[in-house]
């Protein structure tokens, strides 16, 4: 899980230094590639759950100042998923240090392989946004937006499996 | 729910800065992270524990500090499948899993077992096993659920004692009854004691004939009576007379002095007591048999060092706990001044002490940090002073078990130092 969280994380300082050399926005660039090296020793140094989370907020705000930079949108959008599914596989990685290496990789192939469809869904979502140009008015628009709420909660819903009984059992 | 907010908070704050800067890019940006959040949501309002059948057994669950012991736990899931579950032991800090593991993590297919098997290795102390930590994530919204399932167990470590050879105790009172411990009083014994005028109904075996001859009238042999003891031992839990050493700290080795002590003296038959002196008056009365033993290992499993004004030094311990002219086995690393003036004063009142003291030995204070020859002198020092003491304590009629923990202390009781004082005074 942590390897995985180390590959996620670069990848995200990766795409969002091509981002910023790409746009002439050498600072940016650099500040990615810091950013990666700073990413991997957090999660390797596994220290306090708040350090991966000044990680997230801080690969946020430098995509956010490369899009003001005119940096291409798909690049950073990708870059922000990348970096919010490496967020949650090293929080994840600290919750089952625990387990033995053997368990810990297949569980990592696993919740990753999940973990990695909703950002990809909002990376995908952008992405359609950018190509299918509709013009709405506020009313459609409210509809729409409502209609994809209701979609989403109950395809959930039905991918959920059946709930178990509540309580547990000791014997 | 808590882990979402980061992603729910960052993604709004993005979307209202974007459209503030009227830059669709940032409002883009904002789509994975409220997505993210949205469906962690949605799939943690219906996430809910599993049902878990799980039953732990445990080889043993009354040891001696130090051993190792099996567990299995076996853990079935009668419900649904689950496909992401962490299933942890948990187990107390000092307790370490020495083979094998406490954890499963992976999938468990409906109606399907686990079965987990390690050794525990146990320090000394009464440790309670409290139940399972169990993280299950929801199937597609990863939702993470944490619940605790109970199975409790108590594991009791007894400290671990050498089997001591006879230990020679001279107290100035013994009791009643037939024992070890020989009593300064003529009568049945084996010992010879002395010789008395023949009185109606002595054994004709007893006559001294040889005396009869010199003397022309009826004397006969007196051996000594040997009864049983009061025999108190009074371990030093101050927190200022115990150092760190290689192999734990002294304490430690102090506790495995005592329930040798207790051990060896209610083998022979005494009657024990014990005395934590640190914390508060923890104070096993004294007692015969093989319950007693328990009872004073138990005291001696939940010991530990601590530091309390009030028992700074010795002046305070309650020697009306003791019976009068009893034997007290006293086990302390480091005598100063002061204790052994209060060890003095006692002998005057007429109990006999045997003194245990462990010491890491010459070499056993070591800092990297320092330089070797002031550690070395430290630790010549040290030994001087202690060597001091104790040999203040022999003068003052103390016998003096001097210890040094590497070795074992059987051997160290072998060369017990008796006191060079003649303590038999009518």
């Amino acid at each position: 899980m942590r390897t995985g969280s180390i590959v996620l994380f670069v990848s995200a300082s990766v795409l969002l230094a091509i981002a910023g050399f790409t746009s002439e926005a050498r600072s940016v660039g650099q500040l990615a590639i810091a950013f990666g090296v700073l990413s991997v020793a957090a999660v390797v140094a596994n220290p306090h759950e708040r350090l991966i989370d000044v990680l997230l907020v801080a690969y946020a705000a430098l995509a956010a100042f490369a899009a003001v930079l005119q940096a291409p949108t798909w690049l950073v959008v990708t870059s922000v998923a990348l970096a919010l599914t490496g967020w949650d596989a090293a929080r994840n990685a600290q919750r089952i240090q625990a387990a033995q290496a053997g368990q810990r990789a297949a569980f990592a192939r696993r919740y990753l392989a999940r973990a990695a469809i909703v950002p990809a869904c909002g990376v995908a979502l952008v992405l359609l946004a950018g190509l299918i140009r509709v013009r709405l008015s506020f009313g459609p628009a409210l509809a729409v937006a409502f209609t994809g709420l209701v979609v989403a909660a109950l395809l959930i819903r039905l991918l959920r499996p059946a709930p178990a009984d509540s309580g547990t059992e000791e014997s | 729910m808590r882990d979402n907010l980061l992603p729910l908070g960052l993604g709004l704050l993005l979307a209202v800065s974007g459209l503030a800067a009227l830059n669709g890019a940032i409002v883009a940006m904002a789509v994975p992270l409220i997505l993210f959040a949205a469906v962690r949501t949605i799939s943690s309002l219906e996430a809910r524990p599993p049902i878990l059948e799980v039953a732990r057994h445990l080889e043993q669950v009354r040891v001696t500090e130090g051993d190792q012991i099996d567990a299995t736990l076996r853990i079935e899931n009668p419900g649904s499948r689950l496909p992401l579950i962490m299933v942890e032991d948990t187990i107390p800090t000092p307790i370490v899993v020495s083979e094998g593991a406490s954890c499963f993590l992976g999938a468990l297919p409906s109606a399907d077992s686990q079965e987990l098997e390690y050794v525990l290795e146990i320090p000394r102390g009464r440790h309670e096993m409290p139940g399972l930590r169990v993280s299950t994530w929801t199937p597609w919204g990863l939702s993470l659920v944490e619940h605790h399932i109970p199975v409790p167990e108590t594991l009791r470590a007894h400290p671990r004692y050498e089997i001591l050879d006879p230990i020679t105790i001279r107290p100035r009172q013994t009791r009643a009854f037939a024992g070890p411990v020989r009593a300064n009083q003529g009568g049945i014994g084996l010992d010879f004691f002395g010789c008395r005028a023949y009185t109606t109904g002595d054994d004709v075996r007893r006559i001294n004939w040889r005396a009869f001859a010199r003397t022309g009238s009826l004397i006969v042999n007196d051996y000594e009576l040997e009864r049983i003891a009061d025999v108190n031992i009074v371990l030093d839990a101050r927190l200022r007379s115990h150092v760190r050493a290689s192999t734990g700290t002294t304490f430690d080795h102090s506790v495995r002095a005592a329930a040798a002590m207790a051990t060896h003296f209610l083998d022979q038959g005494n009657n024990v007591g014990l005395l934590i002196y640190g914390d508060h008056i923890n104070w096993v009365f004294p007692g015969i048999g093989s319950l007693q033993r328990e009872r004073i290992l138990d005291a001696l499993m939940s010991a530990e060092p601590t530091s309390k004004a009030v028992f700074e030094d010795l002046r305070n311990i309650p020697t009306r706990l003791f019976p009068a002219r009893s034997q007290l086995v006293f086990v302390s690393p480091e005598i100063d001044q002061a204790d052994t003036e209060v060890l003095g004063m006692m002998v005057e009142r007429g109990y006999s002490i045997l003194l245990v003291s462990p010491h890491v030995g010459a070499h056993g204070m070591e800092d990297k940090k320092v330089h070797p020859m002031a550690v070395d002198l430290a630790n010549r020092t040290m030994g001087l002073k202690r060597t001091l003491f104790l040999d203040t304590l022999a003068k003052l009629g103390t016998d003096v078990i001097d210890w040094e923990i590497h070795s074992p202390l059987r051997v160290a009781a072998h060369g017990l130092h008796h006191s060079r004082v003649r303590r038999y005074r009518r």
